[in-house]
């Protein structure tokens, strides 16, 4: 569930906070030109104790420089390809276009610790393990 | 983490029959179950065969590939191999990781045999930074002699049995590298589709994506081409004032989209070639431009620099059969 008050847009990316699950849903397209935007509204979710969820179900692009700060917005990552501190809070995909989630598995960071990408119930991706609605590790 | 770093061990294998292929092989993967590290055997369908009898009961514990199918193109054998080794780095917490890797050469043409070589050469470099370490077979009964010298010149030692001897014509990767490119890029045909490219990723996509639907391609074919010449757009523009022109074309079995960017260079034989990190490297949306790709081919000369991509056309019949199946391997 989203509030209706974008915390950044400029007509080609909008990003709104979500209170439920708490996070950010992002909508458009992420490139070089909307990238300061989307990292500032991923600073601003990226300090907490809490899991951060983002939804992607409104991104119609994505580049590989910005799928690669939401997948490191809780810090999984820094180091060499991630601490392999599983007690750390994740970030949680959610709504993964299918593109995003080819691009995930093409660059291998779909397996890094700390994200969790959530399988929307009914469209399980036949290439990944885990079960319709769960929250795959 | 502590990562084993810088250690990739890269040896061919020329073997003449199966004994000889056997006595490479086995120990090589026995010794790597033995100490719990991953081991992977990519071989031909017949040599899986010979290593499974071998192995017997602990053929179990070792994960395989068919060489044709475990990568199809160059950088997606590399992307795979990479894979690999993160994922067992995950399994075992740092150990080396082992694999065999036979390339397979029957059937390809001239230009793909410089390319799957050209790899053979760039991972020396391109996985330095890996604990992998790898044996590629060659079956000299059935590989044409010029590839078996290459081998050579591509791998800093040779295994026989379980003697390692190092190289002679072992050559530097990138002056390897080099020595590939020489096959000139194919020249834009009159009435290709154009676009002057001035840093405007979004206009830049909405050409491709008009492009893609001219040339009957859809929906993931169109997205991921989409990325992928943005990718390469986002990385001439973050070098060079961008002033590229960009051409796309349809040729026997490929979609083909060329830049060609005035007063650039590029002198990197590798680049695209290293896989993306989460740490930013350079040249990383490239690595994703190449996985997604048939072929990606960069050149420089006075004029300017020129990357070609390249995809499979409407008419592949195994992409209309089994959507997905390119990749990501």
């Amino acid at each position: 569930m989203t509030n209706d008050c974008a915390v950044y847009d400029d007509g080609v990316l909008r990003i709104t906070n979500t209170d439920d699950p708490p996070g950010l849903a992002l909508a458009g397209e992420i490139d070089e030109s909307t990238y300061d935007g989307l990292v500032g509204a991923l600073g601003s979710v990226a300090n907490g104790s809490a899991d951060v969820h983002v939804s992607l179900a409104g991104v119609s692009y994505c580049d590989l420089a910005g799928l690669r700060a939401i997948v490191c917005v809780t810090g999984a990552g820094h180091g060499n390809g991630g601490n392999g501190d599983r007690d750390a809070r994740r970030v949680v995909l959610h709504e993964v276009p299918p593109q995003l989630a080819t691009v995930l598995r093409i660059v291998g960071w779909d397996s890094t610790p700390g994200l969790a990408v959530d399988q929307p119930p009914g469209s399980p991706d036949p290439r990944r393990g885990g079960q319709p609605g769960s929250v795959a590790r | 983490m502590n990562r084993v770093e810088g250690t990739f061990e890269h040896w061919a294998c020329i073997y003449d029959d199966d004994s000889q292929f056997l006595e490479a092989a086995l120990p090589f993967l026995a010794d790597g179950l033995t100490l719990g590290e991953p081991v992977l055997a990519v071989a031909t369908p017949a040599n899986l065969e010979l290593l499974g009898a071998a192995l017997g009961e602990r053929s179990a514990d070792v994960d395989y590939a068919e060489s044709a199918f475990f990568g199809r193109r160059p950088p997606r054998r590399v992307g795979a191999f990479y894979r690999y080794w993160k994922g067992g780095q995950d399994r075992s917490r740092g150990s080396r990781v082992r694999i065999l890797a036979e390339p397979a050469w029957a059937g390809r043409s001239a230009r793909e045999i410089t390319a799957w070589t050209r790899m053979e050469a760039a991972i020396n470099v391109t996985l330095a930074s890996t604990s992998i370490s790898m044996i590629c077979p060659y079956d000299a009964r059935t590989t044409d002699a010029g590839i078996l010298a290459d081998a050579l010149r591509t791998h800093p030692a040779q295994v026989a049995g379980s003697r390692q001897i190092p190289s002679a014509q072992y050559t530097d990767p990138e002056a390897f590298a080099r020595s590939c490119d020489t096959r000139p890029l194919a020249q834009p045909p009159d009435g290709a589709q154009t676009f002057g490219f001035d840093g405007d990723l979004r206009g830049l996509r909405r050409f491709i994506v008009g492009s893609a639907d001219a040339h009957g391609l859809a929906g993931d074919r169109a997205d991921m081409l989409v990325l992928a010449v943005s990718e390469v757009g986002a990385y001439l523009k973050s070098r060079w004032p961008a002033s590229a022109t960009v051409r796309i074309w349809e040729q026997p079995g490929a979609i083909v989209c060329d830049f060609r960017q005035p007063g650039a260079s590029i002198s990197d034989p590798f680049l695209g070639l290293r896989p993306a990190e989460l740490v930013p490297g350079d040249g990383d949306g490239l690595w994703l431009a190449n996985q997604i790709c048939d072929r990606m081919d960069i050149r420089s000369d006075a004029a300017g620099c020129a990357i070609q991509l390249q995809v499979p056309s409407s008419h592949d019949q195994e992409m209309a059969a089994q959507p997905g199946t390119r990749y990501p391997v």
